[in-house]
């Protein structure tokens, strides 16, 4: 479990480390600075809009969000299995009534 | 301080019976267990549709000039609207599935058995209106599929005998699908089906609590005792790790596959092709289609709407019908009840080809 907790801790911060190079290197490109905004079309047609992200800052927020939820989920099932155990151990022993 | 808070509101309250009804309670533990993991499951969806559902109330403006827009607006510029709508829309699909996994481990375990056909027919109930939620949301984008969807879904009920046109109307608000549809499934979403749902669903809840869970069939019979593990601390600890994995899973799909929008939907516009209804009415809307437009002197969809009917029925009864489940009949159901699950995933790929 603790080896499985290291493992997923690292490669969220991995993730973390990449996604600020991907997100420099996005922002030097010709739509580096649209907006999710600015992606909807002016056109006097009205077109499906897309919600996804379009630029490389916004698609690295996301991934740098992501790779926090699971780093946070990770660490929270982590203390989650420590409490279980207890409570196990605890019941074992009888010391609840049910 | 907070166990003051407690006692404060105890006192004034009372609470403590309640809260000691509540948390006493012992889960089974057998090969069968992690089905009892699928009803807290269903409640973590439900808080989440609440949520969501309560803030894109904040924007949304369910009238015909401004459906659309005021979805477009949630989607483009209220921080984090595209997010809030995305997770609202999976977390839907998410809860009925839970919901048909969590009736069809109910269904195969038997657990319906005496004493808890009540706590089935509530959990049949909770499975329409959570459909009736997806249908009657489907509508509110506004736009050219959820209309047309919506028209063919609100004419099925035309072809029930007696009372079909009458349904159809009461659905639509009028003769046709328009802005007072729109409205009225707006209402039927945020305020009737939710206050209905909570009702039903503190019913079913207190059911379970008050028969406990049920044990396996074979233990049951030969009167093996089942080792039993507290509900609380230890049983929500392990279902705390369950939710953790599903919020996890569902935010993930949530941001990478969030639902885009299409146009405002045009009332005298020809219906779009390709209309199909959400992923969970795919094996009814692919059923209706299989009948003949006449079957001997009857209308093959009056017969197939019936027919659908008649199966909800079963659906209901299946306790009763049942009543001896460990017996030859009980075997047929169980094999009956396969063949129903393989049917619905067929048409459900039919549909989608």
């Amino acid at each position: 479990m603790r080896n499985r907790s290291i493992l997923l801790a690292g490669l969220a911060l991995l993730l973390i480390i990449v996604a600020p190079l991907v997100e420099a290197a996005g922002e030097s490109g010709p739509n580096g600075q649209k907006s999710l905004v600015q992606t909807t079309p002016e056109k006097s047609k009205p077109e499906v809009i897309q919600p996804a992200p379009k630029n490389i800052k916004e698609k690295t927020a996301i991934c740098v969000f992501l790779a926090w939820l699971w780093l946070l989920i990770g660490v929270l099932i982590y203390f989650l299995r420590l409490k279980i155990k207890e409570a196990d151990r605890i019941f074992n022993l009888k010391f609840y009534s049910f | 301080m907070l166990k003051k808070i407690g006692e404060w509101l105890d006192h004034r309250l009372g609470l403590s019976p309640i809260l000691k009804f509540m948390m006493k309670k012992d889960v089974p533990q057998h090969e069968h267990t992690f089905w009892y993991y699928t009803g807290s499951s269903i409640l973590l969806f439900l808080t989440i549709q609440i949520v969501t559902g309560i803030l894109l109330a904040f924007y949304y403006k369910p009238t015909l000039e401004q459906a659309n827009a005021s979805v477009a607006r949630i989607m483009t510029e209220v921080p984090l609207g595209w997010i809030i709508r995305s997770v609202h829309s999976w977390s839907s699909s998410f809860m009925i599935a839970i919901v048909m996994i969590h009736l069809l481990g109910t269904m195969f375990t038997k657990s319906y058995r005496k004493p808890r056909e009540a706590t089935w027919l509530s959990g049949g109930l909770l499975l329409i209106m959570s459909m009736a939620f997806g249908f009657t949301g489907y509508l509110l984008p506004w736009d050219d599929l959820s209309l047309s969807a919506t028209k063919v879904g609100t004419d099925i009920p035309r072809k029930i005998p007696v009372i079909g046109a009458w349904a159809t109307k009461f659905l639509r608000g009028g003769e046709d699908v328009t802005g007072d549809t729109l409205t009225r499934f707006f209402i039927f979403h945020v305020c009737v089906l939710p206050l209905a749902i909570i009702l039903i669903l503190a019913v079913h809840v207190f059911l379970i609590q008050k028969h406990g869970m049920s044990i396996p069939l074979e233990a049951e019979r030969k009167g093996r005792q089942v080792k039993g593990l507290p509900f609380w601390p230890n049983f929500v600890l392990r279902e705390s790790v369950v939710w953790l994995i599903l919020l996890g899973v569902l935010l993930t799909i949530a941001v990478l596959f969030a639902p885009s929008l299409a146009p405002a939907a045009d009332l005298m516009a020809p219906a779009p092709e390709g209309i199909k209804p959400e992923w969970y009415f795919l094996f009814l809307f692919q059923t209706l289609k299989l009948f003949p437009a006449k079957v001997l002197f009857v209308n093959g969809e009056t017969l197939a709407v019936l027919t659908i009917l008649a199966m909800v029925a079963l659906l209901f009864l299946l306790p009763f019908i049942d009543n001896r489940p460990w017996e030859k009949k009980g075997k047929i159901i169980t094999y009956g009840g396969y063949l129903f699950l393989v049917y619905a995933a067929v048409m459900t790929v039919w549909s989608l080809l």
